[in-house]
């Protein structure tokens, strides 16, 4: 066996979600901040994301994640999301598990029964609070970026299925949230492919029809994913976001969960203090509440809060073999999805 | 960190194809042969489901497990568990299973040829291994004996009408169609179509011809779609363009062993391939086996070929898979989205 470059990861998920976290020290992406470290990645030299991320080492459903010494006192580690499309900034199921690998590694002490994990993101700092017991990481909570309610019931028209209503929400990036009632669908995992079909029509429809723009971050427009937002039998909140190019978070989303609440407020659903269960397909579920209003740059938005739970499920040293004529990997559609135009 | 299961995994793919190989922390399976262990394997489902569903797997890869040989000629035994079936045989797996057991010292390298013998649950897989420098270079494996079943018969497929198609057998079941006169050029474009378009044709296959092993009479289902452009030639070699969809509809990122070896039984029966012809298998990455006829033979009363399969493999990684006692999921789960329903 030869390799001529290996790292180490931590495999976990988060309700289902799988977040990779690679414990080796990688040194070589330059930048004095996270988001310079990310935009390095995403502009400059990709070639690494290429190696963990696409098959044979990688596959669709998953994230991989970096870590970094901080860059600020203030936080105890920093991260960088790999996905197929490019490096991201910030995720409430990879930030799950990232503290719970963290911890349960002995990588940052472990405190019973609470521990506080200060991450250093592209996207600022998050506070994450960690409930410990008998060496085991049970709950994870997030403050989460201030989202708020874009647009309420705005229409856009979509090929092969007409009329369709959406809400348009900020939770940390944008979101297209659609009630499935509107094609009589119920969010279940039999349901899956047809789900990603549709919100994927309505992706597109979204960013060629609507005009939406951040109020501080100009760059920011447009969404980036589309999200069903439906309710169990028993009540409960039930949502499927559509990750490009074709297929759902497996967790219930955490920054689709943010955009919903501050979707909720808006429309008088829900008020500060108050906390619901979000619920994903396979039936996992996040604790969300809206801690507080936040006005951003004069809109009406809030402070979300998100909670759930991480396993680790193996350790994974992946390597290179010096003739392997794949060092950066395929994705091929059939697993991946066809949607490659609404990468971002 | 919590765990109350340690399975060793070295992951490996075989000319794009994953086929990951469980080296150690599984009981051997029950069953008085390879065949039984493997159908053992299959009605548990406990181990499949582990390795095989997220978040541990998914669709895409296959993984072995190797196990004592039951023949007295081999020196390893192995059963691949693929998202659907346990099926008797598979090229890229068995040459993944090879590298991994040279590359890793668990079969002793001699370079430049090390020969061995594995069983897989549908027989015994003669393996001459090409090293070098302490790397497995390129496999070449005697596949299990091949033949064609049913050629040239109709099946009607929902959108696409009458549809001819051959059925054959190559270490698994196949129905083979010719893919340009379904517009197809095999290009990595044309995936989610191939995948969708080949699982409509195993189904549709499956309700309207039989199949039946002549000797094993447990295997009485068509596993897999071969879509396959005709034969052109590369410096005076038949090139055989396809892309195989593994239920539940999933393309082989290889060219395909059995895939190959079920073309080659077919091509020999029409009379365009004889014992001695070399065949070059593409696949829809453009990754490459060579085969070739090895001998001709018998299967019960058919006529039948031995083929020879050759391919590269690479280590590309190992684990040790885990299970959180409080984890809500031992057995893990699928989703539609990545995971097709079988049609």
């Amino acid at each position: 066996m030869r390799w001529k470059k290996t790292l180490t990861m931590i495999e976990a998920h988060a309700e289902g979600e799988v977040g990779r976290v690679v414990t080796s020290v990688v040194n070589d992406i330059p930048g004095v901040t996270m988001l310079e470290k990310m935009n390095f990645i995403n502009q400059v030299d990709d070639s690494l994301r290429r190696f963990l991320v696409f098959e044979p080492r990688g596959y669709a459903q998953m994230s991989t994640n970096l870590i970094f010494e901080p860059t600020t006192k203030e936080a105890d580690i920093g991260f960088i999301i790999l996905q197929g499309d490019k490096a991201h900034a910030m995720s409430g199921s990879n930030s799950i598990c990232l503290v719970t690998v963290m911890l349960e590694t002995g990588r940052i002490e472990m405190k019973e029964p609470e521990t506080i994990v200060t991450l250093d993101t592209p996207a600022g700092l998050v506070r994450a609070k960690a409930n410990c017991k008998n060496g085991k990481c049970e709950r994870v909570t997030l403050d989460m970026t201030p989202s708020y309610a874009d647009q309420l019931d705005a229409m856009v028209n979509v090929e092969g299925l007409g009329e369709v209503f959406v809400d348009i929400a900020f939770g940390g990036v944008f979101y297209a949230l659609i009630d499935p009632t509107q094609f009589n669908l119920k969010i279940l995992p039999e349901n899956a492919r047809q789900l990603v079909d549709i919100g994927t029509k309505v992706h597109r429809a979204v960013n060629k029809q609507l005009n939406i723009e951040h109020p501080q971050f100009k760059d920011l427009n447009g969404i980036s994913y589309t999200m069903f937002v439906g309710h169990d039998s028993d009540g409960v909140m039930k949502g499927a976001t559509i990750l490009p190019p074709g297929r759902i978070d497996r967790s219930p989303c955490g920054t689709g969960n943010s955009a919903r609440l501050a979707v909720m407020e808006a429309r008088g659903q829900a008020s500060v203090g108050q906390t619901f269960v979000a619920r994903s397909i396979i039936d996992s579920e996040f604790q969300v509440e809206i801690l507080a209003k936040k006005t951003i740059a004069g809109k009406s938005g809030i402070l979300p809060r998100v909670s759930g739970r991480g396993w680790i499920h193996g350790i994974h040293q992946i390597g290179l073999d010096p003739s392997d004529p794949y060092p950066l990997g395929y994705k091929v559609a059939d697993c991946w999805g066809d949607a490659f135009d609404l990468l971002s | 960190m919590k765990s109350n299961k340690l399975i060793h995994i070295v992951s490996c793919h075989a000319e794009g194809e994953v086929g990951n190989v469980i080296v150690g922390g599984i009981p051997e399976p029950k069953g008085s042969s390879l065949w039984e262990k493997a159908r053992w394997i299959d009605q548990d489902q406990k181990l499949r489901q582990f390795v095989l569903n997220e978040p541990r797997g998914g669709v895409f890869k296959h993984v072995n497990l190797l196990v004592p040989p039951q023949n007295p000629k081999a020196q390893q035994g192995f059963i691949v568990m693929e998202p659907e079936h346990t099926p008797p045989m598979s090229g890229s797996n068995s040459i993944c299973v090879s590298t991994v057991l040279l590359d890793t010292g668990l079969i002793e390298m001699t370079e430049p040829v090390t020969e061995f013998i594995l069983e897989a649950p549908g027989g015994l897989v003669p393996v001459k291994a090409y090293c070098e420098d302490g790397k497995a270079k390129s496999i070449e494996i005697n596949n299990v004996a091949s033949f064609a079943d049913q050629l040239d018969v109709y099946i009607e497929v929902e959108g696409l009408g009458s549809l001819k198609v051959d059925t054959a057998y190559g270490g698994d079941s196949f129905v083979i169609v010719n893919a340009a006169e379904l517009g197809f050029e095999i290009k990595p474009h044309e995936a989610k179509d191939l995948a969708e378009m080949g699982s409509k044709i195993t189904a549709a296959a499956n309700l309207q011809l039989d199949f039946n092993h002549p000797t094993n009479s447990d295997w009485r289902h068509i596993s897999f779609c071969e879509l396959a452009l005709p034969l052109f030639d590369e410096e005076g070699v038949k090139v055989s363009r396809n892309s195989v969809v593994i239920d539940p509809g999933k393309l082989d990122r290889s060219p395909c062993g059995t895939g190959c070896s079920a073309r080659m039984a077919v091509l020999h029966a029409k009379g365009e391939l004889q014992k001695g012809d070399r065949m070059i298998g593409r696949s829809i990455l453009d990754s490459r086996f060579d085969c070739s006829i090895v001998e001709e033979t018998k299967v019960g009363d058919k006529k039948a070929i031995i083929p020879s399969i050759r391919g590269r493999a690479w280590i590309t990684g190992t684990h040790q898979l885990m299970i959180d006692p409080e984890d809500p999921w031992p057995e893990g789960y699928r989703l539609s989205d990545t995971w097709p329903i079988k049609q």
